[in-house]
């Protein structure tokens, strides 16, 4: 080979072994009881990058409200659109180099699944605040979550729509997102299951933002409600397009992201009505105060699961600051911490396995206002 | 170091994928952009026969090679047919097609939810549960295509390839079937690129569709661009390059709020220098 | 529902349209696939998004403003980044790399500036004016959507026929070097070629902003069915494009009619592999 080409050849290996070297001679500094790193993964590019932004603000946030602001050190780091082997790049160096004890990941079940065995090698905790894949459950003793389970919001909305005596369904779900399929799959078992019947079903994939054929299909076949599993976006476009359309049936959100303020701005007047299942706290002051906080500093609504990523965030930090450091310790403290713990995202208490049950109540939209009706 | 391991097993894992490739861009001049497809065959066969069946693992290996090389027997049939731009587009398609099936045909696949809890090989008894131990079989198999795919390229057979490239109507001339060729190549390819999908499934312990798309076989497509076409150790060198890049700029002081966006037009920025300024790739002879 | 279902594929259509239309243009000069093409629908929506709702100023303007500024852009590529790599002959390939790394980095700048949230341009606050056409409906934004396709078609078509701008355009599409030899400034030509394609692309992106919405991520969707449009219908021919985005349109619709929405894309590139098979110069060309 050419004499360029061997300096090119050199300059890299050189370089390589630069960056090994500063890896892993550079030391990374230890938790202390003084100060506490804590890791984030999460989808920050690619298409669901806008929901990432939204559970780092209220990382954020959390962390300055949470009186310890300055002995926290957030190193967030992007697993490009939940792409399981970059989460475990993203895992490894946080895990590994950075030395965090806890992280904060991912947004979906995939990448999240394939951080958790590492995160159980490396006892490190990981809480995910909006990951509802069935396998986590039993995915390590250090994998906890602050999200409902598809199957609660499901079932909740399914059982609603029953009890209001409507029993033949449309369902339209997005097949590309794992926690939309579940919950096409709970719906239809639930409802079915009670007696109702789902007369037509229609897919989608998250990228795709006319729905007008599907809606024209759902229109010509006469039915009494129409459930829809997608996210908020598309959930305000398929409300626009539907009404557009003629088709002004009865619109049941099976997400709680229903509830979140880009389904009014994209639907406008066409989101009057839309049901949808949520979690509260009793007295509803946690939501609201974050709703206000978060508004105030960045101008804008939370996005959905910030509410889940919020508490994810207080939590975790509460757990830190009490334990002694290690990952056990941390997860007795979120344990005992997150038993009735009144979040911004509803009731947590965490079971045997992480996972949380919240009550689901059902809301509405009534003059550009969410509103509990049940 | 378990993140230097970790690096070091994907980056055997496309370097297979690139070597897979340049037997069919670089050597035969084919503008396949489809990698991926067959990439995810080899991931989903070993995926479920993992966890439906019990197989062992490297048995899921050759039978998603099996796999592999059937579908894209057929693919390559049908994509012989182009030339040009229009194999690459035809290549797009059956990408898109491939990746459509593994994400709708939810009977087989379970679409999006993926398939978890994927075990680590075992052998005789030997279970490889440690990434340490997991490199090894990626680097012995990195070790094993690259063999092969020099074989292959200094063999008769690869002589043929490199005429078909520069000028497949005169060696058909001399009476050289270039549709046997061709499909032969893309058909070794496309198995080579199921042993890095086999490899991936095992290590990440979780398939998904999202893995497998259009943009994976344009960046498998990138790494032997800068690797230099027509130029295994290229393939290596740019797969080395491509998947140490993201992971340097983590490691780059950028404003909290935007890092990620500002690392994705760094990456933007230097894959464009890059072309401007070196397209022949780090080792490229042939340039298109 | 039937006749819904045909105002279903013409909307669709024409979206393609101009995506196809500008695709074409570039692409009939240039040969190779252009990845940013489809990033800079999502420029002339931003642009759009910027003027009018945070700088507050009129939405003509704004929509004008932005088909400029898209326009812009993609001359900037050229000059910048294809330009220098046509000079050192770089294949397409190259072009291709190029484009992805020009792409990466244009969309995150957009994420950047304006947060990746999904959002919606309004033409105006409140609903629009519906029509109904033999039971079908179709809203006032994508009426204005096919009228305005069908205005840069005739318009381009026009240009490039009778034009001496369009005529060099056919000569370089024919044969670069020739066209170099005898005299035309290609690099010139090709420059203001990509700022009218990329104009038209940002147009693109501006009406599906007021039908839909934008997002950074819009461009690489929109981009794969433009160019399936521009083959089918036959590439480098201005109604070929046309013709193609429309029929994609309806195959699309009509094949979402008889199974699930999710195969939409698949459906698409089956549509295509069938025409490289059987008439791979497309609908329109006849040699």
């Amino acid at each position: 080979m050419s004499k360029n080409t061997k300096v090119i050849i050199g300059v890299i290996v050189v370089a390589v072994i630069i960056l090994i070297g500063y890896l892993i001679y550079k030391p990374g500094a230890p938790t202390t009881k003084e100060s506490i790193k804590i890791g984030v993964i999460l989808p920050f590019t690619g298409d669901l990058a806008s929901y990432a932004e939204g559970v780092r603000n209220a990382i954020n946030l959390a962390t300055e409200n949470s009186g310890y602001k300055d002995k926290i050190q957030i190193i967030a780091e992007d697993d490009h659109g939940c792409l399981p082997p970059d989460a475990i790049s993203a895992a490894q160096k946080l895990i590994n180099i950075d030395k965090t004890k806890a992280i904060i990941g991912s947004l979906c079940t995939g990448a999240t699944l394939a951080i958790a065995p590492i995160a159980e090698q490396n006892k490190v905790i990981v809480i995910a605040p909006s990951a509802t894949g069935k396998n986590l459950t039993n995915a390590g003793e250090y994998v906890f979550r602050t999200i409902a389970s598809d199957a609660d919001k499901s079932i909740a909305v399914a059982k609603y729509a029953y009890s209001k005596g409507l029993r033949k369904a449309a369902l339209l779900f997005d097949s590309s997102q794992d926690a939309l399929v579940s919950q096409r799959d709970d719906v239809k078992t639930t409802f079915t299951g009670l007696g109702g019947a789902i007369a037509i079903e229609e897919s989608f994939i998250s990228s795709d933002k006319d729905l007008r054929t599907q809606l024209n299909k759902v229109k010509s076949s006469d039915v009494d409600v129409i459930f829809i599993a997608a996210l908020p976006d598309t959930v305000g476009l398929a409300l626009k397009q539907a009404r557009t359309l003629g088709v002004n049936t009865q619109f049941i959100s099976s997400d709680t992201s229903g509830g979140t303020k880009p389904v009014i701005d994209i639907a406008g007047s066409s989101a009057e009505g839309l049901i949808f299942p949520f979690a509260i706290t009793p007295s509803n002051k946690e939501y609201t105060d974050f709703i206000n906080n978060y508004k105030e500093k960045y101008g804008t609504e939370p996005s959905a699961y910030a509410a889940e990523g919020y508490d994810a965030a207080a939590i975790l930090i509460k757990a830190m600051f009490a334990s002694n450091g290690t990952a056990d310790s941390i997860k007795d403290q979120l344990f005992k911490i997150g038993k009735d713990y009144y979040g911004a995202s509803g009731v947590i208490s965490f079971d045997q396995n992480g996972d949380v049950q919240k009550p689901m109540v059902i809301k509405t939209i009534k003059d550009g206002q969410f509103v509990e009706i049940q | 170091m378990e993140y230097l391991i970790h690096l070091a097993i994907l980056f055997a894992i496309y370097a297979i994928l690139g070597i897979s490739l340049n037997l069919v861009v670089g050597y035969t001049g084919l503008l396949s952009i489809t990698q991926a497809a067959f990439y995810g065959i080899g991931a989903y066969t070993t995926a479920l026969l993992l966890t439906q069946v019990g197989v062992n693992f490297f048995l899921s290996i050759i039978l998603g090679i099996i796999i592999a090389a059937i579908i894209s027997f057929f693919i390559g049939l049908v994509l012989n047919k182009f030339s040009g731009d229009y194999y690459a587009l035809g290549s797009f398609g059956f990408n898109v097609i491939v990746f459509s099936i593994l994400l709708n045909w939810r009977g087989l696949t379970r679409g999006a939810l993926g398939i978890a809890g994927i075990p680590k090989p075992e052998i005789f008894g030997i279970h490889f549960s440690s990434n340490f131990t997991f490199l090894i079989i990626a680097l012995l198999s990195l070790g094993i295509v690259y063999i092969v795919a020099r074989f292959i390229v200094h063999s008769s057979f690869g002589r043929v390839l490199k005429a078909i490239r520069e000028d497949e109507k005169a060696i058909q001339v001399f009476g050289y079937n270039t549709l046997y060729y061709k499909l032969a190549i893309f058909v070794i390819s496309a198995g080579m690129a199921a042993i890095s999908g086999s490899l991936f499934a095992s290590y990440i312990t979780y398939v998904d569709p999202s893995t497998f798309t259009l943009i994976e076989s344009v960046f498998i497509l990138a790494v032997i661009i800068l690797g230099g076409l027509a130029n295994l150790e290229g393939s290596i060198l740019g797969a080395l390059f491509l998947v140490l890049l993201p992971e340097i700029l983590r490691f780059v002081g950028l404003p909290f709020d935007t890092a990620a966006q500002m690392r994705q037009i760094i990456y933007g920025v230097i894959i464009i220098l890059l072309m401007l300024y070196r397209p022949k790739g780090l080792l490229g002879e042939y340039k298109l | 529902m039937f006749s819904q279902l045909i105002l279903n594929s013409i909307i669709a259509g024409a979206i393609y349209t101009l995506v196809a239309l500008g695709f074409n243009l570039i692409y009939g000069a240039t040969k190779f696939f252009n990845l940013t093409h489809g990033v800079l629908a999502a420029v002339g929506g931003y642009s759009v998004f910027f003027f009018s709702k945070t700088l507050g100023w009129n939405i003509y303007f704004a929509v004008v403003l932005g088909i400029v500024f898209a326009g812009l852009i993609g001359y900037g590529l050229d000059k910048f980044v294809y330009l220098p790599l046509r000079r050192k002959k770089a294949s397409n390939m190259i072009l291709l790399v190029a484009s992805l790394g020009a792409m990466t980095a244009i969309q995150a700048i957009i994420a950047i500036l304006f947060t990746s949230q999904f959002r919606t341009l309004p033409l105006n606050t409140g609903t629009q004016r519906i029509y109904e056409i033999f039971g079908g409906v179709i809203t006032e934004t994508q009426l204005v959507i096919l009228v305005v396709g069908i205005i840069i078609m005739a318009t381009l078509a026009l240009i490039l026929k009778y034009s001496m701008f369009g005529k060099a355009i056919k000569a370089i599409s024919d044969d670069e070097e020739v066209a170099r030899i005898v005299g035309i400034n290609t690099d010139k030509i090709i420059g203001y070629v990509f700022f009218i394609g990329s104009a038209i692309a940002g147009l693109a992106g501006i009406l599906i902003g007021f039908d839909i919405g934008i997002q950074p991520t819009m461009g690489l969707g929109l981009l794969l069915k433009g160019v399936i449009a521009s083959i089918i219908g036959g590439i480098g021919n201005v109604y070929g494009g046309v013709i193609g985005a429309f029929l994609l349109g309806f195959v699309e619709n009509f094949g979402i009619w008889k199974i699930s929405g999710e195969w939409k894309d698949a459906i698409a590139f089956v549509l295509l592999i069938i025409f490289l098979i059987f008439r791979p110069r497309g609908i329109m060309n006849k040699q």
